[in-house]
């Protein structure tokens, strides 16, 4: 296949045989799901189907990542520049839609409610500033890495290979905030559906994102992606489908959870200040209070509880009575100091679940509106500002073609994003008015499955025996995985939810890992190091720094670090801060200086992760601005650097500004593999 | 493509087309949230609460618009300035 694609075709036979390829793959794969539905109808257990569909979507994904090995060069960067627009539209979907966008966003905004809407502007919007602003330029300069347009607009005279350092540094610490969580989410869902230890699940996720990226570079990443977007999008699609449909008789679930949301207004109005609420409310209240007495009277609480229950195994002969005595022992606090972090974050976690819930759809209860708008803001730039993305646009054929395919990716982006609210507006519908008021004996069983592994908490605080809302805990990733058994789908259709996480896990993980070795191999080793290196050394240095960065972040991964979630909504802060003013600036103001940029990357970053840092661990706090929305600073810093700065040191040379007249227009653009812009 | 004059030419058309689509971006996204509180009292056709659908619904849709718009759109210029690509 290698050897044939190099004799090019010529585009419009390469597009039907994508076509063909493609269409083939979507019978395949639906053929396989059916398949399964028969076999799991017939008796074949579900543990069974669950390795089956994560055996035969690795391996899909492997096969297609075999097939576009590739020894050339353009291909292992950029695919050959060769990738139709709707192509790359469809990988781009998948670079982006990571783990958190299919599994934790859906949850996310039903917690939230609207305060969870900046997720879906603001990941959806930065294509806008993407189109208009950059990703055309990009394609124009036709180079291999971000690191590379920065050195090229930027990189001249004295020191001119600091920019592409600094501009290396941030896509790799860029990069590794990102691809960790991406290796987690693979853990989490391998090991879940195979019962193996999440460590290990780890490591089987690197070898499916190696094969699929190793031998073929942003080939092999490009057509795995778009393999995987297919499976990705149907499998987020179907059961939301389903559940929506059921409540409402619509089969549209963009359209037609507008109805399910206003449901869950008018049953919310009454469920939350019923009898049972207030009182399962007050009952947190208590308990709240107790542990603050507790902590109040430490050491002694801890002694007599520690006593209390050294009196009550004594008096236990049930071995099972024992056992869970024994277990309640080891649970308290080793030491007062502990004892004490515990039960007063407990009792601020209880005072929390006290209060009545704002409506859901009441805005800016969750959220003030100030954070609100910064957030969407700050997601929006981040998201046109990262590296892995923007990469992405150098593998179209044409400037035309980048245009257009930002449009595709869009497109393709909103299939799903749409869609979340959907899945939320179901979720909290679905609590409200089946779970509920229920016995707590007699929960569906879909509950007591995910309360095992601790996505959502039933406490019957009010110890009446029934299910009150304010007893009820949900973890943001409950709420995809649940569905399909909240509409009583068949165990097939949970199979398919696992393999599209994996998906979306292993496509957005490759196009970082991809990111990652390619500043590494290309912009430090290439491009400063050994710029005399021969095109297969230069391969086999990116395919083991490949490996080594893969490693890196499977090892990072299994230590299963919380913050780590956390940090991926940092990397738009910085995305914003650094390379969004860098790169705009570069293309839209001839006068920007090697210096202003220097200066605008330093300052953008700095304030950023000041901010970030001192927010979240030292109590820094400018305009009660959350730690997800420090970009908001960097941003402004950012720009007012690069202007200040370039404004007093001497203008580009005229080889610069010549060049940004030819990034300004398409006529001219490098094809295939032909060479890129120079100076 | 005809000297350095008929380059800005282009350049100022393009920004402009570029502007004015940012306008709008920016419209629908920060307007209706910035006065979500008041619209949340009104619904529309479909039990719609018009708060939710102004910025769960409306901003996606218009985003796709504006691309559309903008991949035609720098599609002509570039004909008009004969700088498209061969």
């Amino acid at each position: 296949m290698s050897m044939q694609m190099n004799t090019n075709p010529g585009p419009s036979s390469f597009v039907q045989r994508l076509n063909k390829i493609y269409l083939i793959y979507v019978g395949g794969f639906a053929a396989f799901v059916i398949l399964m539905a028969i076999l799991n109808a017939m008796g074949v257990p579900n543990q069974v189907i669950g390795y089956a569909f994560l055996v035969w979507t690795i391996g899909i994904f492997a096969t297609v990542g075999i097939v576009s090995r590739t020894g050339q060069i353009t291909q292992y960067y950029v695919a050959g520049r060769e990738v139709p627009a709707l192509y790359n539209g469809m990988a781009t979907g998948s670079d982006w839609m990571s783990a958190a966008s299919f599994i934790s966003m859906a949850g996310t905004i039903m917690l939230l409610g609207y305060d969870g809407l900046p997720y879906i502007m603001g990941w959806t919007g930065g294509y806008v500033l993407l189109a208009l602003l950059l990703a055309p330029y990009l394609r124009k300069l036709a180079q291999y890495t971000i690191p590379d347009f920065v050195s090229l607009r930027y990189g001249y005279g004295g020191m001119h290979h600091l920019p592409r350092i600094l501009a290396l540094l941030i896509t790799i610490i860029i990069g590794f905030v990102y691809i960790v969580p991406q290796v987690t989410g693979v853990g989490i869902i391998t090991s879940r559906f195979l019962g193996i230890p999440f460590a290990i699940g780890c490591f089987v996720g690197l070898a499916g994102i190696l094969v699929c990226s190793m031998l073929g570079g942003m080939r092999a990443v490009t057509w795995t992606q778009v393999a995987q977007y297919i499976v990705l999008i149907i499998a987020y699609l179907i059961p939301v489908t389903v559940l929506t449909f059921q409540y409402t008789g619509n089969p549209i679930p963009y359209l037609g959870y507008g109805k399910v949301i206003s449901q869950v207004s008018a049953v919310e109005k009454n469920l939350l200040d019923s009898p049972a609420e207030v009182d399962a409310r007050n009952a947190w209240k208590a308990r709240a209070d107790a542990l603050k007495a507790d902590a109040a009277a430490l050491p002694g609480s801890l002694e007599a509880k520690k006593a209390d229950l050294q009196n009550k195994l004594n008096a236990a002969t049930d071995p099972a009575e024992r056992a869970k005595i024994e277990a309640s022992i080891k649970a308290l606090p080793a030491t007062p100091e502990a004892a004490k972090e515990k039960w007063l974050a407990d009792a601020k976690a209880a005072e929390g679940r006290a209060k009545k819930p704002a409506p859901y759809i009441q805005p800016f209860t969750r959220m003030d509106k100030k954070n609100f708008l910064i957030l969407t803001f700050v997601l929006m730039l981040g998201t046109a500002g990262l590296p892995h993305i923007l990469m992405r646009f150098y593998t179209l054929p044409t400037v035309k073609a980048a245009r257009e395919s930002v449009f595709y990716s869009l497109f393709f982006i909103c299939l799903l994003y749409l869609a979340a609210p959907a899945y939320a507006a179901n979720a909290i519908y679905t609590i409200y008015t089946k779970l509920v008021g229920t016995p707590i004996a007699q929960l569906p069983e879909w509950v007591a499955k995910w309360s095992k592994v601790g996505l959502i908490t039933i406490t019957d605080i009010n110890k009446d025996g029934i299910l009150q809302f304010a007893e009820i805990a949900i973890r943001p990733d409950m709420v995809v995985l649940a569905t399909p058994e909240i509409a009583g789908l068949p165990y097939v259709i949970a199979g398919l939810v696992a393999a599209g996480g994996l998906a979306a896990a292993l496509s957005t993980a490759d196009g970082l890992l991809l990111t990652i070795s390619n500043a590494l191999a290309h912009d430090l080793y290439y491009k400063i190091i050994n710029p005399k290196a021969s095109i297969t050394v230069r391969l086999v240095t990116a395919r083991v720094l490949l490996v080594v960065a893969a490693l890196l972040a499977a090892w990072v991964a299994t230590y299963n670090l919380a913050i780590i979630v956390e940090m991926v909504a940092w990397a738009f802060s910085i995305a914003a801060s650094t390379f969004f003013p860098v790169l705009v600036m570069g293309i839209f103001w001839k006068r920007a200086t090697k210096e202003g940029a220097i200066a605008g990357l330093l300052t953008g970053l700095t304030v950023c992760l000041y901010y970030m840092f001192g927010s979240r661990f030292y109590g820094v706090d400018w305009f009660g601005v959350r730690t997800v929305g420090s970009g908001i600073f960097g941003v402004p810093a950012a720009f007012l650097a690069i202007w200040l700065v370039s404004l007093i040191t001497p203008a580009p040379p005229k080889d610069v500004s010549g060049l940004i007249d030819k990034i300004r227009i398409p006529k001219g653009a490098a094809r295939g593999h032909e060479e890129g812009l120079t100076r | 493509m005809s000297g350095n004059q008929s380059i800005d030419q282009y350049w100022k058309e393009t920004v402009k087309l570029i502007y004015s689509l940012l306008a709008i971006w920016a419209v629908v996204t920060f307007v209706p949230a910035y006065f979500a509180k008041t619209l949340v009292k009104s619904t529309m056709l479909g039990g719609w609460p018009l708060s939710y659908f102004l910025s769960a619904i409306v901003p996606l849709v218009t985003y796709l618009v504006l691309l559309f718009v903008y991949h035609k759109q720098m599609s002509k210029i570039d004909e008009k300035y004969g700088v498209q690509e061969d």
